[in-house]
């Protein structure tokens, strides 16, 4: 469904990005992991068209994606949310959702019931008047995931959508997580909760300072040496083994 | 645009519909010019406020160059009559056409510019038509401005008494309300107020707000000139102060402001405020006072900045919604 | 610099300026006469930009009523020329300080409400202020023209002849010169302060991250208060320089504020050198085309070279790109 070729992307001298290829297929639950500053934001602003990378392919559903804006991107069924959430903060949570179901719905009427169909969904049927700057974090989150669910992907980005979660609200993520998996959408997942991800991917990716670590399964990865290098050091890794 | 919308405004309709059938029956029976010349006035700054406020309310993009788009409706349409004797009825669209154009380009340039910048960017822009207007004598008569000598004639959009301009002013300030309205509860509507939220967001949904952002500036250039070229066949006169030059910017702007920005009837509102008390002002004090009365709406404009910037039906419209859930 | 086959002479391209024909001379002095016009016109315009670039770098707001505050001052140097028989390069040092207290005033009572609310109030403020103060103006003290003339000022300085460079006498407007020489040495002193000072450069670590420079203790409020007024006082001891030289009346801020828009969309928001530079550009592009085609050209060639900028590089010179465009998204990691 998605092949990504050899990107790379620096900001001024600073690079961030470097060969960075992968696959996903359609139905699987992909890991993006790394530590900090590792550049999975940013791989996932290049995949959704808001930067663009100088070298190298992203070919999804085998139509390419170089040089489409971030509107054009959406149409064509890959959508993405933001780590630090953007919700439309002067309308409602329905009216929000509403946003992204009109790419596809025809009229207002359409889109109203496609959005509150995907507000009872993810969860947030009882805050739909809401205004959208009145939501909680983990509301606000959500909210992130019901827009994003509202323009039908077919690949969906979640840029950390677990952060600043107590148990109880990641365990509801985890179940959203795994229900939209079922109705059939593609995820890629960016997050820094090891153990949820271990238990929702297929695949993880890892990657470290803008270069691929490994990928694999996530038994795989957790025993990789050099995983456990970049997360926890080398001193550990000498430690350990 | 707010929690609904749609219920609040059906109590809001009964009132609406209301006063239009007072404004629409209320001048037959006015026989004082003076009043009707109010109204007049109320509805085509009504009207142009209106304009104003799609490209500066719900697009959030603040300009401070319509003054320009009025100005190029009342000079196209004027000297299209003038010259070729183009009835008034035509060249209102072909000024519009013309500053749809104006306006798309101006877009196109400057819609990437933060908020601030883009403000400056319209101001210049205004600016430039402004000297235009005043340097290309041969074409506009410079300061000295232009009449028209016309006889009172449908073909010529010239009428002998007050009440035709009453409700053709009445049917432009209704139409232009009516686009808003049209465009807060259609897929446009939506999609300005996403891009106005947060623009990167909008995008992410697949909102093409490059698209979205030249038709809201396309509505607003197009109307701001019908204003302009109703308010010449009005007056038989234009001169560069009276259409064109920068107060005219900070007057409409000022309207919409008070009235209520990014809502419907704000801009009406705003109008019929300011129209009487102008009024009232220019009669107690005539021209011996000049610019007090741009001294006036210089304080209301910062006060209601710091104070109440959602405008005087935008705090309705946000206690009825507070309250609006709960009713539902 | 021009051609030299205007004369008959066959010597070698080393020749001395007298042997360029009459006209030869003439040109090279009406083109370095320009010259200098247009760079001591431009420090002008230099100095009184460089407050309106330091707010909108700083704060991000564009002050509307700069202008204005321009007007004041010179209406300020006017009145105590004209009722105190003070010096206007002395007056500096009371209408500075006049101005000072006054962006003092006016952040403290009306923009800083402004702060974080909409774009719509922070334009509209200073919009509101700028008509007030206008108009104020036009009420009180009417439209008249005013100006000031200074009597040792009056009498143009005449420079040269360089016969090696093949100029001829060039004049110099002596109100002008000291302008351009304060304006300047202003200029310099307040980009070491910028530069070098630790106030400077907790105002600059506030223009390039607000929420880092919060996070570090510093007060934004104060910082903001601080840079409107310094913004206020260099516009103002521009005011006083320039009243020597030119026209007061209740508009002619709006007439230098859009010079002053040019200057700072040219320089890049936010950058001192930048205005300094693209005032002095600013001001030889305006003598020149004053001089090749037309006073009234000027107003058309600010706008040109507005627009280029704009669709060229809208950061301006010196401006960082992407300054002056729409929030964009932030890439975390």
């Amino acid at each position: 469904m998605l092949q990504v070729r050899d990107i790379s992307k620096s900001f001024g001298g600073n690079v961030v990005l470097s060969d960075v290829s992968f696959d996903i297929n359609s139905g699987d639950v992909v890991g993006l992991i790394g530590p900090n500053g590792a550049g999975k934001t940013t791989l996932f602003n290049i995949l959704s068209g808001v930067y663009r990378s100088k070298t190298g392919r992203i070919k999804f559903n085998g139509q390419s994606l170089d040089r489409l804006k971030p509107e054009q991107i959406c149409k064509r069924g890959l959508c993405r949310t933001f780590q630090i959430t953007k919700p439309f903060g002067n309308i409602s949570v329905t009216q929000n959702v509403m946003v992204g179901a009109l790419i596809r719905a025809g009229s207002l009427k359409k889109a109203e019931q496609k959005a509150l169909e995907i507000l009872e969904f993810v969860g947030l049927y009882d805050k739909r008047d809401t205004l959208g700057r009145s939501l909680t974090i983990a509301d606000r989150k959500r909210l992130e995931i019901a827009r994003g669910l509202a323009t039908q992907p077919r690949l969906l980005l979640l840029d950390e959508v677990m952060a600043g979660l107590n148990p109880q609200e990641l365990s509801e993520v985890k179940r959203l997580i795994e229900d939209i998996r079922h109705s059939g959408i593609t995820l890629f997942i960016i997050e820094h909760i090891m153990g949820v991800m271990m238990s929702l991917s297929d695949r993880i990716i890892v990657l470290d300072y803008g270069k691929m670590l490994c990928e694999g399964s996530p038994d795989s990865i957790s025993c990789d040496p050099d995983v456990i290098k970049a997360y926890l050091g080398e001193e550990y890794l000498a430690a350990t083994s | 645009m707010k929690p609904s919308t749609k219920r609040t405004d059906r109590k809001h309709s009964i009132w609406v519909w209301t006063a239009l059938a007072v404004m629409v029956i209320c001048p037959l029976f006015i026989k004082n010019n003076y009043y009707l010349d109010g109204f007049i006035l109320i509805f085509m700054w009504g009207a142009f406020a209106g304009a104003w406020n799609i490209l500066s309310g719900y697009a959030g993009m603040t300009s401070l160059g319509h003054n320009a788009f009025f100005g190029i409706g009342a000079y196209t349409s004027t000297l299209l009559f003038l010259h070729f004797g183009l009835t008034p009825w035509l060249g209102m669209f072909a000024g519009g056409f013309l500053a749809m154009t104006v306006g798309l380009l101006v877009g196109v340039v400057c819609f990437r510019l933060r908020s601030h910048y883009f403000a400056l960017a319209t101001l210049a822009f205004g600016e430039v038509c402004s000297i235009l207007a005043l340097s290309w004598r041969s074409l506009t008569g410079g300061a000295e401005g232009l009449a028209l000598p016309i006889e009172p004639s449908l073909y010529n959009f010239a009428f002998d008494s007050k009440l035709p301009y009453v409700y053709i002013g009445l049917a432009l300030c209704a139409g232009v309300t009516g686009v808003c309205y049209y465009i807060e509860n259609s897929k446009l509507g939506y999609y300005l107020t996403a891009f106005k939220e947060n623009e990167a967001a909008a995008r992410a949904l697949g909102v093409n707000t490059g698209r979205v952002r030249l038709t809201a500036m396309a509505l607003s250039s197009f109307l701001s000139a019908i204003s302009g070229t109703f308010y010449a066949q009005y007056v038989v006169y234009i001169d560069p102060s009276s259409v064109i030059r920068l107060p005219l910017s900070v007057q409409v702007a000022l309207f919409a402001i008070v009235g209520g920005v990014g809502t419907v009837f704000g801009p009406i509102i705003g109008a019929a405020i300011f129209i009487p008390i102008t009024i009232a002002l220019r009669g107690w004090l005539g021209t011996s006072v000049t610019g007090l009365y741009m001294i006036i709406y210089g304080v209301i404009l910062i006060i209601i900045m710091l104070y109440m910037p959602d405008g005087i039906y935008g705090k309705i419209k946000n206690r009825l919604t507070a309250a609006g859930p709960a009713n539902s | 610099m021009r051609a030299r086959s205007r004369g008959t002479e066959k010597e070698s391209p080393a020749i001395s300026a007298q042997y360029f024909s009459k006209k030869d001379t003439v040109d090279l002095t009406i083109f370095t006469q320009l010259l200098i016009s247009g760079i001591l016109l431009g420090g002008i315009y230099a100095l009184s930009s460089i407050g309106l670039t330091l707010i909108f770098g700083v704060m991000k707001i564009v002050n509307f009523a700069h202008g204005e505050y321009l007007m004041l001052a010179m209406y300020a140097t006017f009145w105590l020329f004209t009722l105190t028989g003070m010096d206007p390069y002395v007056s500096i040092f009371v209408v500075g300080p006049i101005m000072f207290a006054l962006g003092w005033v006016s952040y403290r009572f009306f923009v800083r409400h402004t702060i974080g609310k909409s774009h719509l109030a922070q334009i509209f403020v200073t919009v509101g202020i700028s008509t007030v103060i206008q108009n104020v103006v036009l009420l009180f003290w009417s439209a008249d023209f005013r100006t000031i003339s200074l009597a040792y000022a009056r009498s143009p300085i005449v420079i040269g002849p360089f016969p090696a460079l093949g100029v001829e006498e060039l004049i110099v407007n002596p109100a002008r010169l000291i302008a351009f020489v304060l304006g300047m040495g202003l200029a310099l002193i307040f980009y070491l302060f910028i530069k070098k000072s630790y106030t400077g450069k907790v105002i600059r670590a506030t223009s390039q991250d607000r929420s880092t420079a919060l996070l570090m203790g510093i007060n934004i409020d104060r910082v903001f208060m601080l840079t409107f007024a310094i913004g206020l006082l260099m516009v103002g001891v521009a005011g006083a320089l320039m009243m020597p030289i030119f026209t007061a009346h209740p508009f002619v801020g709006f007439e230098f504020v859009l010079i002053m828009f040019v200057v700072v969309v040219l320089g890049g928001m936010g950058s001192i050198v930048g205005a300094v530079i693209a005032g002095l550009f600013i001001g030889v592009l305006e003598v020149f085309s004053s001089f090749l085609i037309s006073p009234e050209s000027k107003q058309a060639i600010y706008f040109l070279v507005f627009i280029a900028v704009l669709v060229v590089k809208p950061s301006g010179l010196f401006g960082m790109k992407g300054e002056e465009e729409l929030e964009r998204i932030e890439a975390i990691d």
